[in-house]
């Protein structure tokens, strides 16, 4: 459903690449961890499939639409197919923990009766029923991160691409959030993890895309020292 | 669009203002201060138009003549009359038309003040209507007619009207001129107001956009916050104006005789009806136009 056809990404000014080359395919309902080092290109590829910026060769379709084409009237229908998680949460201070996952459901202009009954199943989910009443800043980063997780899912996405989720937490945090995340891939959702986090990777054994200097130099199911 | 949904903006709209305190009370104030100064010179316009409709009878030369006088000296000041230079018509007007008219301009309602008056007992004297083809002349033939025998007195009101529409065309250009500053740092205030707002809300302009909420949906709250503060600034404006109106109109009403003609000032409701529809749409305009620019320029969706 993803399909990447020699793709390649200079950022405007840069001599060399961020992304070369790039061909692969996810499919719909997989899980997959983008690896590689500081630099590799990682978050450059999650900008190229959040159509932040399109590549300067190559194409990227997803279901069959090349992200190219997609106008800039039609790119929030788009974004609404897809969740994003970042290392740093985003989430907004001044409101709880409930608005905060309600707000991605007002920007989409839901039902209030629908916001009302999804945003607590949400919370359920990701474990954090009892504190939505609560402000972000009286969370540990796990649960800020579970509220983060809680928001890019709301609204039901085909695919939901996560930058660093763990990046800030301990492992024994960083497992529960991971395996939060293998709970949404099991209802269907497709989930792509860019992480450093090497040790969750190995075991897991799960697909695993690397990246070297802007190449994809690795793409097998297994551990990341395979 | 859903009632939610809007329900939603203005919440949020609301919240920016509440949230940037100092900024949107100086974006009414510039509002206030551009519209007040405007509203001035609007109350002046309409109470100038006002005047010279009261006193366009008066662009005639009006000579009232003693009463009882002989047909003969009445025919010699009609006769004077008609060889004055630039001299169209002359009309004569009895002391019972005389009456009949002011019983007109009195309208129903009042005509019982005069009700007790017959054409003989009426102090309304008869009267020579001069029109004059060329209104130049009018002070020259009015200085010969009081001179004239039988007349007892003469009224134009061709200079009143003169300087009021002279006043006028002064006051206009220096008002339209301060007025046009004051509307342009109005926008400036609010433009900056609302930057300031796209700048403190950047968090969540820009989980929105990632969430896909559309273009218009991330503006709207910014427009109306605009608009907001325009309406705010124009409510104010009309609120000081009124105040202001019937103060002055207090003060000429307490000493009689400021203007000509026994005309009175515009009415109160006349006036504030006129200018509350300007200055609202006009508050609207500023707000909308400064926090149109400001989107444009920061809001990057
Ligand atoms: N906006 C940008 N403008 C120019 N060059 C950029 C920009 N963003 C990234 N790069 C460059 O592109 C390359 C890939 O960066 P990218 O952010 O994708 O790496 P990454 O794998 O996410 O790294 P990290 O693990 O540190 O987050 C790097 O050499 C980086 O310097
Ligand atoms: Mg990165």
């Amino acid at each position: 459903m993803i399909d990447f056809v020699n793709v390649s990404m200079q950022y405007e000014g840069e001599e060399g690449y961020a992304l070369r080359d790039i061909n692969l395919t996810i499919d719909q309902g997989e899980f997959v961890f983008l690896v590689g080092k500081s630099g590799a290109g990682k978050s450059t590829f999650i900008k190229l499939l959040l159509r932040e910026m399109v590549p300067t060769e190559g194409t990227i379709t997803i279901s069959g639409t090349d992200l190219k084409e997609i106008s800039d009237r039609k790119l929030p229908y788009y974004r609404r197919r897809i969740g994003v998680v970042f290392q740093d949460y985003k989430l907004l201070e001044n409101r709880t923990v409930f608005d905060n996952v309600a707000f991605a459901m007002e920007a989409v202009q839901a039902d209030p009766k629908n916001i009302a009954r999804i945003v607590p199943k949400i919370l359920s989910m990701v474990g954090l029923r009892d504190k939505s009443r609560k402000f972000p800043e009286t969370l540990s980063g796990g649960e800020q991160q579970r509220v983060a997780i809680a928001r890019s899912i709301v609204n039901n996405p085909r695919i939901l691409i996560c930058d660093e989720p763990t990046g800030n937490l301990d492992p024994v945090t960083s497992s529960g959030i991971m395996n939060l995340l293998l709970d949404i891939n099991k209802l269907g959702t497709t989930v792509i993890i860019a992480t450093h986090d090497i040790t969750m990777v190995d075991r897991l054994k799960k697909r695993v895309l690397s990246l070297q200097k802007g190449q994809l130099v690795g793409d097998r199911v297994g551990g990341y020292y395979n | 669009m859903k009632l939610y949904t809007i329900k939603v903006f203005f919440r949020d709209a609301v919240n920016n203002i509440r949230r940037n305190s100092v900024m949107s009370v100086a974006s009414i104030l510039s509002v206030v201060s551009a519209l007040v100064i405007v509203g001035v010179v609007l109350s002046l316009a309409i109470n100038i138009n006002y005047l010279t409709d009261n006193i366009e009878a008066n662009l005639q030369l009006k000579v009232y003549l003693e009463d009882s006088i002989p047909s003969v000296v009445q025919e010699e000041v009609y006769k004077g009359l008609l060889s004055c230079e630039g001299v169209g018509d002359v009309e004569y007007q009895s002391k019972a038309e005389a009456l009949q008219s002011f019983r007109a301009t009195l309208g129903e309602k009042n005509a019982s003040i005069i009700s007790s008056y017959t054409e003989e007992n009426s102090p309304l004297p008869a009267a020579f209507i001069v029109t004059f083809e060329d209104a130049s002349f009018i002070e020259t033939a009015y200085l010969k007619a009081v001179e004239m025998e039988g007349v007892k007195d003469a009224v134009y009101g061709e200079e009143t009207v003169r300087r009021l529409l002279k006043f006028n065309a002064f006051i206009n250009t220096v008002t339209w001129v301060m007025f046009a500053i004051l509307s342009l740092i109005a926008v400036f205030i609010i433009f900056n107001t609302i930057k300031l707002t796209v700048f403190s809300r950047r968090n969540e302009i820009s989980i929105m956009k990632y969430v896909g909420a559309t273009d218009w949906y991330i503006r709207c709250p910014f427009l109306i916050e605009g608009t907001l503060l325009g309406v705010c600034g124009s409510l104010f404006s009309i609120l000081l104006l009124r105040n202001l109106y019937y103060y002055v109109v207090g003060l000429i009403a307490g000493s009689a005789a400021v203007l000509p003609f026994g005309t009175s000032l515009a009415p109160a409701s006349m006036v504030l009806r006129e200018i509350s529809l300007i200055f609202l749409v006009y508050g609207i305009l500023l707000g909308a136009v400064g926090s149109s620019f400001s989107i444009k320029k920061f809001l990057k969706v």
